[in-house]
């Protein structure tokens, strides 16, 4: 779909916005939305990428969300790599925002650190995992995991572990 | 039972809910890279196997633009999958509400659609899927990663969960656009139901997770049915203080809105889908008692464009004739 501002660039940000009941959906490419932004003609409340509604629940991925393949770092904008499998480099994997092949993660994997912590707030995966990689991870912080020992070691009356665990817990609370 | 044939479960602002999860096999490049080759062999084995646990297997060159438009709107596959040109397939097994797309955005989506607030169940059946496809191949995943997806805003669980809400209230009240930045800030996001155009219609929305790296599909279940019974609320709430004394012009829109739906004689889907709203209210406010919202929602598909037009054993349907048929159709079922 092309962008309905230029006509010219796919559209690859798609925002809805409802005023007075009435909603108005827009298709744009990123840098018209960027410019409809700084413009005031669009009531974007979020950056760009950040809570923009996709055209379906698997949102589309712009080259917004890598903050403008220009705005990034020297070092990772001329990364001469390329994908021992399907041979793309980290330009094209920023310029259409999608991987080329599984692999292009791994052979990216640290041009790609601050933009997925960028998008999820985070840069490990917890929960389901195919069954060759073992039991799936429960998604329960350090922390977390800590105060169930210890709430464990409490209710067993094992003052020695729950004295370590209390103490395990305060660390990573100062340090946080 | 297809998961659009709605049971009456007593809810009447959930209509469905659903969870896709994306898969990808190593060692296959991902979107423009993958040759027609490649995705012949990916819709042979992965559809060789589900076509064993009793899937249906439609392939998409096989079939008229109006049977794909149909399958679209019933949301079996997405608007992107219609307008594909290298080989893809869907997997169907209707009766468990599940569909799985080949060669998509993502090798492999395997999506779940079950009518009310049933997201452990979609869930569940969609995970089934995805077991029974991780003991005979290599599904792409990493251990920081998770599973790997086309698109990195996937990555992860790679699991996007939905339920679709009916929320007339908290629309005529005004409140969808604070609603829509309250989710943002918990990684769940709101749009509207989009009927034949683009715009949102019927007062209908979905409601989905946005992240996906970092959070179990446990607890993005919770956080997403969470936020669903507290929408939940606040539209009882706003629908409560709705009377007849207090607001005689909403009670009169609801009764020409039902005037209409059983008397037009031209009806096009996005008036269809308005007076629907309007209808659908009604019911839930005890103002129509006559009018089951088995048989309204029964007609939010069977009267879009290509099912209209499958039904009545037509490639295609003029825009009058369709608009007259789509009129006697919701007469005739009201």
């Amino acid at each position: 779909m092309l962008c309905e501002r230029c006509k010219k660039k796919d559209a690859t940000v798609f925002y809805e916005e409802t005023i007075n009941g009435k909603t108005r959906s827009y298709s744009l490419c990123g840098e018209c939305a960027k410019e409809m932004k700084q413009n005031g003609e669009l009531s974007l409340d979020a950056d760009l990428g950040g809570s923009l509604f996709g055209a379906s629940p698997f949102t589309a991925f712009s080259d917004n969300f890598f903050g403008g393949f220009f705005g990034l770092p020297e070092a990772v904008r001329t990364s001469k790599k390329l994908c021992p499998l399907c041979h793309a480099s980290f330009e094209d994997f920023s310029r259409s925002g999608k991987a080329g092949c599984p692999s292009c993660y791994e052979t990216f994997a640290m041009e790609l650190e601050a933009t997925l912590r960028s998008i999820h707030g985070n840069t490990r995966h917890v929960g389901k995992a195919p069954a060759k990689y073992g039991k799936k991870q429960d998604g329960k912080s350090q922390l977390e995991q800590l105060r169930d020992k210890l709430a464990q070691a409490i209710k067993q009356e094992d003052f020695e572990n729950a004295a370590r665990f209390r103490d395990e817990i305060r660390k990573l609370e100062a340090d946080a | 039972m297809a998961w659009y044939n709605k049971k009456e479960t007593g809810n009447d602002i959930v209509l469905s809910s659903r969870v896709r999860l994306a898969r990808n096999l190593e060692g296959y490049p991902f979107g423009s890279r993958l040759s027609g080759e490649q995705a012949k062999e990916i819709i042979d084995k992965v559809g060789g196997l589900l076509e064993a646990s009793g899937f249906e297997k439609i392939d998409f060159s096989a079939i008229s633009p109006t049977e794909a438009g149909a399958l679209y709107e019933k949301h079996y596959v997405s608007r992107e999958f219609v307008g594909k040109k290298t080989p893809h397939a869907l997997m169907l097994s209707e009766t468990c509400g599940l569909a799985v797309m080949l060669c998509e955005e993502d090798h492999v989506r395997i999506q779940c659609l079950l009518s009310g607030l049933a997201l452990e169940e979609a869930y569940k059946n969609a995970v089934a899927v995805d077991d029974r496809l991780d003991g005979e191949l290599a599904i792409a995943y990493s251990d920081k990663l998770g599973y790997l997806t086309h698109c990195p805003t996937n990555l992860g669980t790679a699991m996007r969960a939905s339920v679709m809400m009916f929320l007339p209230a908290l629309t005529m009240a005004g409140r969808i656009p604070a609603l829509m930045n309250r989710l943002s800030k918990i990684g769940l996001t709101i749009r509207g139901f989009c009927g034949e155009g683009t715009e949102a219609g019927g007062s209908l929305y979905q409601i989905s997770n946005q992240i996906t790296l970092g959070i179990t599909e446990e607890q993005t279940l919770k956080k997403l049915s969470d936020a669903v019974k507290q929408i939940t609320e606040s539209e009882n709430e706003l629908r409560a203080l709705i009377t007849p004394e207090k607001n005689p012009k909403i009670v009169d829109r609801i009764c020409r809105a039902e005037g209409i739906l059983r008397h037009a004689y031209l009806l096009t889907s996005d008036e269809f889908l308005t007076y629907y709203s309007d209808v659908r209210l009604g019911i839930a406010l005890g103002i129509l008692e006559s009018i089951t919202y088995k048989n309204l929602d029964s007609l939010l598909f069977e009267v879009m464009p290509c099912g209209l037009a499958l039904s009545e054993g037509k490639v295609n349907l003029d825009e009058r004739e369709r608009d007259r048929i789509r009129a006697k159709r919701v007469k005739d079922t009201l």
